[in-house]
């Protein structure tokens, strides 16, 4: 589904991404760990197409096509959702309206029919229950003065509704209570299937206690430096990334986890 | 930037949607400004010996006086001479007694405007004067309105039929003397709308006037009078459009408000005079002055306003607060794009005691526009436990426009709270992005978010209005990025 | 004000005769025009409509002739915490130091200043005439202060030095007539230097003078001033000041204003931020009571990129006493990235005093982050009964209350030695409620 070839992303011409490779299936959930500082929401942002993230050298092909071609609204109604590590507040736009109107963008880009609010409204009820998230935040301004959770909660309600085909998280479980972290793994899970994939962004292991990845990258200095299995997590966990820095990866790779960044 | 860039380009290029000249025959007078031109406007609408008065009263002192130079506006001398004071739409010496003797053409002009004139007007449930240049041209509802005792009707009627009400208010909130501007109005106005709501009756539907310059070389000058008795309450709305022209049209209006015990005037107006084109040619000089009332103790006078229009606005709805615990508020969207400029905002004058108001100001700059708000909240020495709640946001979209803000607060009572709270802005990128990676155009996305930045503003506004107002806005602007 | 433009013109006010350089005759002689056309300010004026009717007489005002006494009570000289250099102006003169300069640091004597030529200082003078965006319409006293250049102080730090704390002990000598005393302040602080100035006005006795005092600093690139300012002038007194600082990239400027005294204060306090990052960080707390009468007018010009500033001024006023506040910043096009933020908050304590406030913005840069504040109102009367249940009784509570929010000034002072000799003196003129 994503294949990620050589990638180097600069910012403010500071190098970042220096020869990144990956590679995605569809039904497949990968984590990118990494310390503080790596490039990992620097890959999240560069697939979105944030602006001031540079593509100096390298391919990302997703579904076929060339992501670096499109817009960040193409990328998105291909299937490319981020859940943003900061959501942004939208002041006085109705989240439900928000949403209403990003579906159909999406919709109208392939050539389904737009959906009537009556039809959405019908549609977002069922999600929320699916996710077990109240519909107060559908009367709400986009994350405005929403608290640390309800937007995390509020992201992946959006990801429920668009029903991306590539999700990434990023860093999505940083700054949540052990029960808002439970309700953003249950809605991730809910979503998990064979037709779509997710790259889940994060600093630390907890997270995927709840969401079982079927593949563990660490990013470092800009490079996947270690691919291995569920369990790569947490030994990471247990040693941290100091490692890193002093021939560690050798440790880690005679375990016999390591899979190897290009596999 | 650039793919930014050109969008705003494309914006620039959105034309001016109501800029059509309606061909029918008018009788305009020579353009000039005189004494005889003050005769004859008050002859020829049949005025009574003290009106003529009134205005010739206003004219002498108007010659006294200087155009203030105060505002944050780069405004061309205007030649006073040059203008027009009256034009009216040629039709049979008796003015037309129902709509069905309205020139057809004219009618097809407020079907272009969207006014809901006719039967629509019917099924709309509002009831709708419209002044066409000077004169106005027919008032819908008329029966359904007087049943339920309300008065809404031409100026120019008024003066026929309820002499004593025009006389006892006529300038009593907008002095003749008042300010250059509104001097020049009472010296000349031509017409208007008359509203009055007796005591204890809620006005059954809202009322409605819609204002167009049509004639070349006119100046419009038309002045609104709503009187509110003790515990009556009334919704008024004013639309407004002109050709495109080239050289710049003056609309100097009045409106006084009135609001006895326990009253509550809610006063709308979406502006959407011609701006000019892209180059700063031509345009509407809105200058206008509004002021309400609160006579009487418990009275509410409410102003809202999208002004998307006109060259050069100069405007500022305000409101006196002289009944005890009366309440004023003000709600603006001002939007300047290409090269207009806007000095707009409210004065709140406290006087009463616990008299509360509220002002909630949103201006948008873009292109090589300037948006002005300025403001005043006095606070006088009897008005006790007075309170004052300012919010003013501006945002600009591009980098050759300018957005300010001139609050002046004065406060003479130690009980009173005084709150003023100001933000400048603009599209934030990562809003912008955030809607992009759902899959929102980049033009949808910004309309969205200045839709969003209005919100406190447009749900004041009755539905119609609220969804014409938006639509102003998306065609003045929408897409443009910063 | 005849008998003021006859002294102008021929009288023997002070520094008249000195033995000046051609360009300083010059500024003299412009000035002196534009203080003829122009005159004091105003009501039309709108920068002035609210303190116009307050100024004193102006027409009997005469130029100080320069007839100097003793320098009234040294001690005053001594009050203000911090081992500093220190410098006495009686009458807008140096007529005193004590202390020892940092190396390099040159203090001199406005006379001896423009009768050698010492570098920099012409176009220190200068600037002040050609200053972007200023709309201070003092023109009138500043005209008048460059028309009668003489007295006063130049101040060069030299690159990369620090001078470290100067107080300048203002005085004026008592004497019969009403006089108008003008004064200049011009410093020069180069690159990466950086120097505090700690400004004291308070009479002892009660004169009947007007100052008029322009301080004008440049900074030059990363060049540091904090300058506090502690106004004490008998209630007899009239000051009007301007300062005006020009700064280059990353200069950092502060002030720390408090004025707890005298009849009609009027300082104009602008910053010009000439270049990229420069930061001015202005701080003031004025407390009224009785008649008096307190006019700031602050502004920021952001004139170049990435520019901060930050205002932050509370006020209190009692009796029939008036404040008024203009708070100002204007980001001028092509200053993206600039910052500005403004508070001002009041408090009235008097049904008869008056706080007119206005924060000003205008903007003509889109990459902007701005914001003001400003209210009016009373101490928050939930805590009031927070403290009477506590114990205190409602005057305690109210004066511990009123005190703290003119504290939040002083405490924003780096220096905490100063920041407690501050609020202890505000405190003791804290205004008391009718």
């Amino acid at each position: 589904m994503l294949t990620i070839k050589n990638l180097h992303a600069s910012v403010d011409g500071m190098e970042i991404l220096k020869g990144l490779d990956l590679e995605v299936n569809a039904g497949e959930i990968h984590a990118i760990m990494g310390p503080n500082g790596a490039g990992k929401s620097t890959l999240g942002n560069v697939l979105a197409g944030r602006e001031g993230y540079e593509v100096t050298a390298g391919e990302i092909i997703f579904r076929g096509k060339n992501l670096l071609d499109l817009e960040p609204e193409q990328r998105a109604c291909e299937g490319v959702f981020l859940a943003f590590q900061y959501p942004v507040e939208i002041p006085g736009v109705n989240n439900t309206y928000f949403l209403r109107t990003a579906l159909n963008a999406q919709r109208k880009y392939r050539g389904e029919p737009e959906l009537d609010s009556a039809g959405f409204l019908r549609m977002v009820r069922e999600k929320l229950e699916i996710l077990h998230i109240g519909d107060g935040l559908l009367h709400r301004a986009v994350n405005e003065g929403f608290s640390g959770g309800e937007k995390k909660r509020n992201e992946i309600f959006q990801m429920a509704v668009l029903e991306p085909a590539l999700a990434i998280l990023d860093e999505t479980d940083s700054g949540l209570d052990i029960d808002a972290l439970k309700t953003v793994a249950d809605g991730v899970n809910r979503l998990r299937d064979e037709t779509r994939a997710m790259l889940v962004i994060t600093h630390y292991q907890r997270l995927l206690d709840y969401i079982i990845p079927d593949k563990v990258h660490v990013l470092a200095q800009g490079r996947l430096v270690v691919t291995g299995g569920a369990d790569l997590a947490l030994k990471l966990e247990e040693q941290g990334y100091a490692w890193l820095e002093d021939g560690g990866i050798e440790a880690l790779e005679t375990d016999g986890a390591n899979e190897g960044p290009n596999s | 930037m650039s793919r930014e860039q050109s969008t705003i380009d494309k914006r620039v290029e959105q034309k001016y949607q109501h800029g059509f000249v309606t061909d029918i025959e008018s009788d305009t007078l020579a353009p000039g400004l005189s004494e005889d031109v003050i005769r004859f406007i008050s002859n020829h609408k049949g005025e009574p010996e003290w009106l003529l008065d009134w205005r010739l009263n206003a004219y002498r002192h108007w010659l006294g006086m200087r155009q203030p130079e105060w505002a944050h506006l780069k405004i061309d001398a205007i030649d006073f001479q040059k203008i027009s004071y009256f034009s009216e739409p040629k039709a049979d010496k008796d003015r037309p007694q129902s709509l069905d003797e309205v020139d057809p053409k004219l009618l097809e002009t407020y079907d272009k405007l969207g006014v809901p004139l006719h039967e629509r007007a019917r099924l709309a449930g509002v009831a709708v004067d419209a002044v066409f240049d000077s004169v106005s041209v027919g008032t819908t509802f008329k029966k359904e309105l007087s049943k339920a005792g309300v008065i809404f009707c031409s100026f120019s009627e008024a003066v026929r039929d309820y002499p004593e009400l025009v006389r006892k208010y006529l300038g009593s909130i907008v002095p003749p003397r008042d300010n250059f501007f509104a001097a020049l109005n009472s010296a000349v106005f031509s017409d208007g709308s008359f509203v009055f709501i007796p005591r204890g009756v809620r006005c059954p539907m809202e009322l409605s006037t819609y204002f167009r310059i049509n004639a070349a070389e006119t100046g419009q000058f038309e002045r609104t009078l709503i009187i509110a008795e003790e515990n009556s309450q009334v919704s008024y709305l004013e639309g407004c459009t002109a050709p495109m022209r080239d050289e710049n049209q003056l609309h100097a209006a009045v409106v006084e408000l009135i609001a006895l015990e326990d009253a509550n005037i809610k006063y709308s107006t979406v502006q959407n005079w011609y701006p000019g084109d892209e180059h700063g040619v031509g345009g509407i000089y809105n200058f206008v002055t509004k002021r309400g009332d609160c006579r009487g103790a418990r009275s509410r006078i409410s102003w809202t306003q999208v002004e998307t229009g006109s060259a050069i606005t100069w405007k500022y709805p305000s409101c006196v607060l002289r009944g005890d615990d009366s309440v004023g508020e003000f709600y603006s969207v001002a939007l300047t794009n290409n090269y207009q400029q806007a000095d707009t905002g409210t004065k709140m004058i406290h006087i009463g005691r616990n008299t509360r108001s509220k002002i909630i100001s949103k201006g948008i700059s873009a292109g090589q526009g300037q948006n002005a708000y300025r403001g005043l909240v006095r606070i006088t020495p009897r008005a006790d436990n007075s309170r004052n709640y300012t919010q003013c946001d501006s945002m600009l979209i591009g980098k050759r426009c300018g957005a300010h803000t001139f609050p002046y607060i004065e406060v003479r009572n130690p009980t009173a709270k005084v709150e003023h709270e100001a933000t400048t802005s603009r599209i934030g990128e990562d809003q912008l992005f955030y809607c992009l990676q759902r899959g929102i155009s980049e033009e949808d996305a910004v309309s969205m978010i200045v839709d969003g930045f209005c919100k406190q503003v447009f749900r004041e506004l009755p539905m119609e209005f609220a969804v014409e107002a938006k639509a102003l806005l998306e065609v003045s602007l929408e897409g443009a990025v910063g | 004000m005849s008998e003021l433009h006859t002294d102008l013109q021929s009288g023997n006010w002070s520094g008249k005769d000195l033995n000046l350089p051609g360009w300083a005759k010059n500024l003299r002689k412009n000035a002196a025009e534009q203080f003829r056309m122009h005159g004091f300010p105003k009501r039309t004026d709108e920068t002035w409509k609210y303190t116009v009717s307050s100024l004193q007489d102006l027409q009997d005002i005469r130029l100080d002739r320069g007839t100097d006494t003793g320098y009234p009570g040294q001690s005053l000289a001594h009050d203000l915490p911090g081992s500093g250099y220190r410098v006495n102006l009686l009458n807008g003169r140096m007529v005193g130091v004590k202390g020892t300069l940092p190396s390099g640091v040159k203090l001199l004597d406005m006379k001896d200043a423009l009768e050698s030529e010492t570098d920099g200082l012409q176009s220190v003078l200068e600037t002040l005439s050609g200053l972007q965006g200023s709309r201070t319409s003092s023109h009138g006293f500043s005209a008048l202060n460059t028309a009668t250049l003489g007295a006063g102080l130049y101040i060069h730090v030299p690159p990369g030095v620090d001078a470290g704390r100067m107080h300048l002990n203002w005085a004026v000598s008592q004497e019969e007539t009403t006089r108008l005393i003008n004064s200049r302040i011009c410093l020069l602080i180069e690159a990466g230097a950086s120097l505090e100035i700690v400004e004291r006005f308070g009479n002892l006795q009660n004169s009947t003078h007007t100052t008029n005092v322009v301080v004008q600093a440049e900074l030059q690139n990363g060049a540091t001033l904090n300058h506090v300012r502690l106004q004490a002038e008998p209630d007899s007194a009239c000051l009007i000041t301007r300062t005006e600082i020009s700064q280059l990239s990353n200069s950092d400027y502060s002030y720390f204003g408090f004025d707890l005294g005298g009849r009609v204060i009027r300082h104009d306090l602008h910053s010009s931020l000439l270049g990229p990052g420069a930061k001015a960080n202005l701080n003031g707390a004025y407390l009224l009571d009785g008649n008096r009468h307190v006019d700031n007018h602050a502004r920021v010009d952001h004139i170049a990129p990435d520019g901060q500033s930050d205002q932050y001024f509370r006020g209190v006023a009692s009796g029939s006493s008036k404040a008024v506040f203009n708070t100002a910043v204007c980001v001028h096009p092509g200053a993206d990235g600039s910052q500005a933020s403004q508070s001002n908050a009041n408090i009235l304590l008097s049904k008869r005093a008056e706080i007119d406030t206005k924060p000003e913005l205008e903007i003509y840069a889109d990459e902007v982050i701005a914001s003001h504040g400003a209210t009016v109102g009373q101490l928050d009367e939930q805590a009031v009964f927070y403290l009477r249940s506590r114990g205190l009784n409602e005057q305690q509570a109210r004066e511990i209350l009123t005190t703290a929010f003119c504290k939040s000034v002083s405490d924003r002072l780096g220096d905490p030695e100063l920041a407690t000799v501050i609020s202890q003196r505000m405190m003791d003129v804290m205004p008391q409620a009718d």
